[in-house]
Parts: structure tokens; C-alpha cells; sequence
């Protein structure tokens, strides 16, 4: 870890010098808002599903980072790939600094496994869980839990909240509040007081 | 009780110690927990899913919804995430606006949080003084927005109403009385000899395990870690301010991760809230609130987005996070929501190992747990049974019951 602040610019280039081609993408938002319009920095990377371990661990050689959550999402039912993001930030605790970092990848559906990082930061396991329960998502070398985390006990197996295609939530599991209507009452308004609700 | 120590100690999903469902396990060899282990998700409502099939104006007004506290948090998170995308700037004015309801919300969180704490600890004459001090916020919050609990104010591209200068005194005049109670509060949360020997050295979590877990807000500064995103992440009007991360040094001591030092940080985080909302007042920049008044206007501009963002915000307990993707579509293509109490509930393992049985409640509440409102709700009858409400039951028995009432 280097204690000199890194600009967006050069994370980029490290990572890309220590990644290579597994690097398919980046891109660097820069937003500034208030009086003063102080810069807030945001890195996108688009990384390959191979590489997901070691550039958490190149980031680490940055500075040692704060991991917000893992997202993802189902890209569509005709899609074959699921899109999850690592959002991490670096430089927290430094004024002015800090700078999201978020690792992007597409990962097939028919091989829906990635690498647990609890080896590098214990703490991962929580937002890993939350994968594994609503997108069905494998997370090789994560201790099983005894129990969901996010989802109700008697939730069923192989059905998955965030996923589109044939384990999404089926229609019969959803209740429309709409739809169950009112209670009938016996002595209806108008007829009670001759026409004025 | 019957067999050999450890015993298995069941609390909730539904306990007196508890303010919203959770089910904690607790593995007790006399009154020493050994081992704990927890099972949220008793309070799952697919609020993410719904937001798939809604365009992001009116995910706005769902976002408030997520939290009763946060009442601005998600909203923010989410606006600032759709902005980025949808290339939208919010005006100056609006920035200064979101700031003083955010800190605002703080006030009243943390204060509303020290009842819960002074609850837990049996001492429930301070648990009504902060929770009727509380009440001024919650009428400064109501003058702002209209509303004292969903707040509604946040717009994509700004705020829906704007603070006037015919506001301005109402303001000032419940700062000042924050200000004049300030040192009263910190003397009965701090200086109380039983409040000290209950928290301190209790509920520790070390720096190291701080930053192993990502943990956020008072929960993280309390074990020493310095992140504050309103002073490390320029984003509204937090950018123009000087702020240092309120940190339990602040009151002469060390940082030392415990259930006291979380006391610490919160109080002094009222007193730091105040003086960056009076700050805020003096330097309001003038001009409109929205980007564009128009919602179809707003809408259409969502439409054409096309990209991926985060939008984050430092809640009264840490950093909020929501991943926005869209793809010029009506609805977003994804939409993950990153609550602040997900990042600290995954610590209580660590921090209820190896205390006494009755300092679980505070140690529990000291990280300020937000599981939000209920899905369903389990009743026992007189007779024993059992019977689950579904959310169809309820809505029709409170058809009934606004029928009695009107009657």
C-alpha cells in the first residue's frame, strides 16, 4: 500500500498494468455539486469473471478499501448473463478523496459462480450471502450458512427474487393488494342517507 | 432449565428488547455469551422489485418508504445516483436545501435513538426527555417539508418545496434550543455513572474488524476508522463546508470501539448537525430549487438515460448506497438498494461475544438498527393457535376499522 493519493486516472492505469487484458472497460464520472463544486470521483471498470479475486487483491495494494456491497442483476429472461458489480471505495477518511471504485462483470447464467473474498476481507461474507439468495448465485469457497439471511426461512429453493427468467418469482407468489378488494358492507351509504357520501 | 450448559437463549423476531423484528441466537454459558448468531430478513418487502416496474419519479416517493427514520436518506441516494446518469445538476439551492433536511433527519435519528439506548438501560426518565426534545426537529422537519415522518421533498434534479426566509426564524429558534440543551444531554448520557460502567468496555469492536467488515457511520468512527462521506466524498452542499469526522476524541478520549464510545460520537454529532445547518442558512445561495419543474419533463429525460451509477449519502447511521443502471427504458434495468444498518448488523457476532446476557439489549441497539416495518404479522390467539395475516387480511381489516371509526 502507498501512501501517496492516487488520482482516478492513475488507479485506472494500475489496475489496467496489473490486470491486462482482463480490464475490458473504464470509465471515470467525475460530479461536482454545492457552491463550490468540489469534485466527487467515481471509477467504472468492466473486468472479465476470471479476475474478480485478484483485482480486489490489486486494490488492495492501492489502499486498503471499503467494500459498500456486491450488486447485481439479471440482464433480461432472453439474456444469458447475470451483471454484478463490486462497489468498493478507497481513500475513505481521507478529506476529499475518497473514490468509488466499482468492478463490473458479466457472469453466465448456466455457470453462475464466483470467488468468495472473505480471505481478504472477512466481512465480505454478509453482502456474498445476499448474492447467493436472490440470484442464485455460487459463491465458491463461502462457509454454507445455517440459515437465510434475506429472505424468510420457509422462502422456496430455486427461486430467486432479483432473477428474470425461468427461477424469477413466479406469478402465484404475487399478491396484488388491489386486487383483494373491499369488505362488502351490509347497509351500503347511499341507500343509509338517501344519496350524499 | 433442563440438560448441560451452553444453553441456546432465543431473542425475537419479536421481543421487548427489540424495536423492530430480528431473531438473535444467543449460545450462554451462565450469563457470558459465548456465541451469537442472527437472522434478519424477517422484514423483507421486495421494495427493490417493485422499483423495476416503476419509472424513477415514482420510485423517488417509494425510496421514502424504505425507511421511517431516514426519511431523506434513500430518496437522496437514489436522486443523486439518477442524476449522474440522466447527466441532470441539481440547482445550488437545492443542494443547500437537501444538506439542512439530511442533518435535520440526523438530529432527530440520533436523538431518537439515545431514548431507545437510555431504555435499554432501564433508565427511562431520559429516554422520555430525549424523546420529547426529539419533537422539535420533527416540527422543523414538518415547517420544511409538510411532513413529519415520509418527508416527500426530494425531486430528481432538486427539491420539491424550497426553505424561505419567512422559515428562516423558525429554524434558528430550534437550533438554539438544541444548543441551550446541549450540554445538559451530555451530561446525562455521559457523565452517568451507571450509563459509564454499562457501556464502557462493552460491545468492543476493534479498528481492524471496523474495516474488515466495511462498517459505516458512528458504528465505524467509534473504533476509530475516520470515514465521513460528508467530509471525504464532496456531494451537496457538504463540499463547501469545513467538516471534521465527529470522533470519540472529540470528548478527551481514546477510541476506544465500545457501546460508550458509540454514545459519544452521536451526541457530539447533534451539536456538529446544528452548526452545519446554521452554516447552511448563511450561505443559501439563491435561485430555484428544481432542474426542471415539469415531471413528464424530468421523465422524458430519464427515458433517454442510458448508464450506470452510484449515489451515496452519509445517513445519521452511515454511508447509503443505490446502484441505479438504466437503459433508455421507462424503468430502471437494475436497482440496488444498500441500507447503512447492512453494513453494521453483520458486526453483532463479533460485539455480543463474550458479554453479560443483560448488556445484549444496548449492545444490540448501540449499533442503531434499522430493519424497517413489518411483512406480515403472526398473532396468538387466546386459545393458543396461531394465525398469520397476510398483507390482504390487513388491508381489509383496516377497510373496517376507518368504516368504525367514520361511523
Amino acid at each position: 500500500m502507498s501512501d501517496d493519493i492516487l488520482t482516478p486516472e492513475q488507479i485506472v492505469e494500475s489496475l489496467k498494468k496489473s490486470l491486462g487484458d482482463s480490464v475490458l472497460d473504464s470509465k471515470i464520472q467525475i460530479r461536482t455539486e454545492g457552491t463550490k463544486k468540489r469534485e466527487n470521483k467515481n471509477i467504472l471498470i468492466t473486468i472479465s469473471r476470471d479476475v474478480v479475486h485478484k483485482a480486489a487483491e490489486e486494490l488492495m495494494k492501492i489502499s486498503y478499501p471499503h467494500l459498500s456491497c456486491i450488486s447485481g442483476y439479471d440482464k433480461g429472461a432472453d439474456s444469458a448473463d447475470l451483471r454484478i458489480q463490486y462497489i468498493f471505495t478507497i481513500y475513505g477518511g481521507v478529506p476529499r478523496n475518497e473514490t468509488l471504485v466499482i468492478f463490473s462483470l458479466d457472469l453466465p447464467k448456466n455457470d453462475a459462480v464466483l470467488p468468495t473474498l472473505t480471505d481478504l476481507m472477512e466481512g465480505t461474507a454478509f453482502t456474498e450471502h445476499e448474492k447467493e439468495e436472490y440470484l442464485g448465485i455460487k459463491i465458491d469457497g463461502l462457509a454454507k450458512a445455517e440459515h437465510k439471511f434475506f429472505l424468510p426461512q420457509d422462502f422456496p429453493e430455486n427461486v430467486y427474487p432479483l432473477r428474470k427468467d425461468e427461477k424469477k418469482i413466479p406469478d402465484t407468489m404475487v399478491k396484488n393488494l388491489f386486487a383483494c378488494g373491499r369488505p362488502k358492507r351490509e347497509n351500503p351509504p347511499l341507500e343509509n342517507n338517501g344519496g350524499a357520501e | 432449565m433442563a440438560g448441560n450448559a451452553p444453553y441456546k437463549v432465543p431473542v425475537g423476531p419479536i421481543h421487548p428488547a427489540l424495536k423492530e423484528p430480528v431473531h438473535i441466537e444467543l449460545t450462554v454459558v451462565g450469563e457470558e455469551v459465548i456465541s451469537a448468531d442472527f437472522t434478519p430478513g424477517q422484514t423483507h418487502r421486495g421494495i427493490e422489485w417493485m422499483g423495476l416496474s416503476r419509472n424513477p419519479v415514482q420510485i423517488v416517493h417509494l425510496t421514502d418508504r424504505i425507511c421511517g427514520i431516514c426519511g431523506v436518506t434513500h430518496s437522496l441516494a437514489f436522486a443523486r445516483a439518477v442524476e449522474q446518469i440522466a447527466e441532470i445538476n441539481a440547482p445550488e439551492r437545492a443542494d443547500y436545501v437537501r444538506t439542512i433536511i439530511a442533518e435535520f433527519e440526523r438530529i432527530q435519528s440520533h436523538l431518537l435513538w439515545a431514548g431507545v439506548a437510555a431504555h435499554e438501560l432501564g433508565f427511562d426518565t431520559l429516554f422520555y426527555l430525549a424523546w420529547r426534545v426529539r419533537e422539535e426537529a420533527m416540527d422543523a422537519i414538518e415547517l420544511i417539508t409538510g411532513n413529519r415522518v415520509n418527508y416527500d421533498i426530494i425531486q430528481i434534479g432538486g427539491v420539491r418545496r424550497d426553505i424561505t426566509e419567512d422559515k428562516f426564524d423558525k429554524i434558528r429558534k430550534c437550533l438554539n434550543s438544541y444548543k441551550d440543551l446541549f450540554a445538559k444531554l451530555k451530561k446525562l448520557f455521559l457523565e452517568d455513572a451507571v450509563i459509564k460502567s454499562r457501556c464502557k468496555g462493552t460491545g468492543l469492536l476493534s479498528v481492524e474488524k471496523a474495516a474488515a467488515y466495511s462498517t459505516v457511520g458512528p458504528t465505524a468512527r467509534a473504533s476509530g476508522l475516520t470515514a465521513d462521506l460528508r467530509v471525504d466524498y464532496p456531494y451537496c452542499a457538504y463540499g463547501d463546508l469545513d467538516l471534521k469526522p465527529v470522533m470519540p476524541t472529540i470528548y478527551g478520549k481514546d477510541c476506544d470501539g465500545d457501546t460508550y464510545d458509540r454514545i459519544v460520537v452521536r451526541i457530539f454529532e447533534i451539536a456538529q448537525s446544528i452548526e452545519i445547518i446554521e452554516t447552511c442558512l448563511d450561505n443559501m445561495p439563491f435561485g430555484a430549487v428544481l432542474y426542471e419543474e415539469k415531471v413528464a419533463k424530468i421523465l422524458a429525460l430519464c427515458k433517454k438515460a442510458s448508464g450506470e451509477a452510484v449515489g451515496r449519502h452519509e445517513a445519521p447511521r452511515g454511508e447509503a448506497v443505490h446502484y441505479v443502471a438504466m437503459n433508455n427504458a421507462e424503468a430502471p434495468a437494475a436497482w440496488k438498494v444498500k441500507a447503512s444498518s447492512y453494513s453494521n448488523l453483520h458486526v453483532w457476532p463479533l460485539i455480543l461475544k463474550g458479554n453479560q446476557l443483560a448488556d445484549i439489549p444496548v449492545i444490540v441497539a448501540s449499533v442503531d438498527p434499522c430493519l424497517s416495518c413489518t411483512d406480515r404479522v403472526a398473532v396468538a390467539d387466546e386459545n393458543g393457535f396461531k394465525k398469520i395475516y397476510t398483507k390482504e387480511d390487513l388491508s381489509k381489516m383496516s377497510y373496517l376499522k376507518s368504516r368504525r371509526m367514520s361511523e
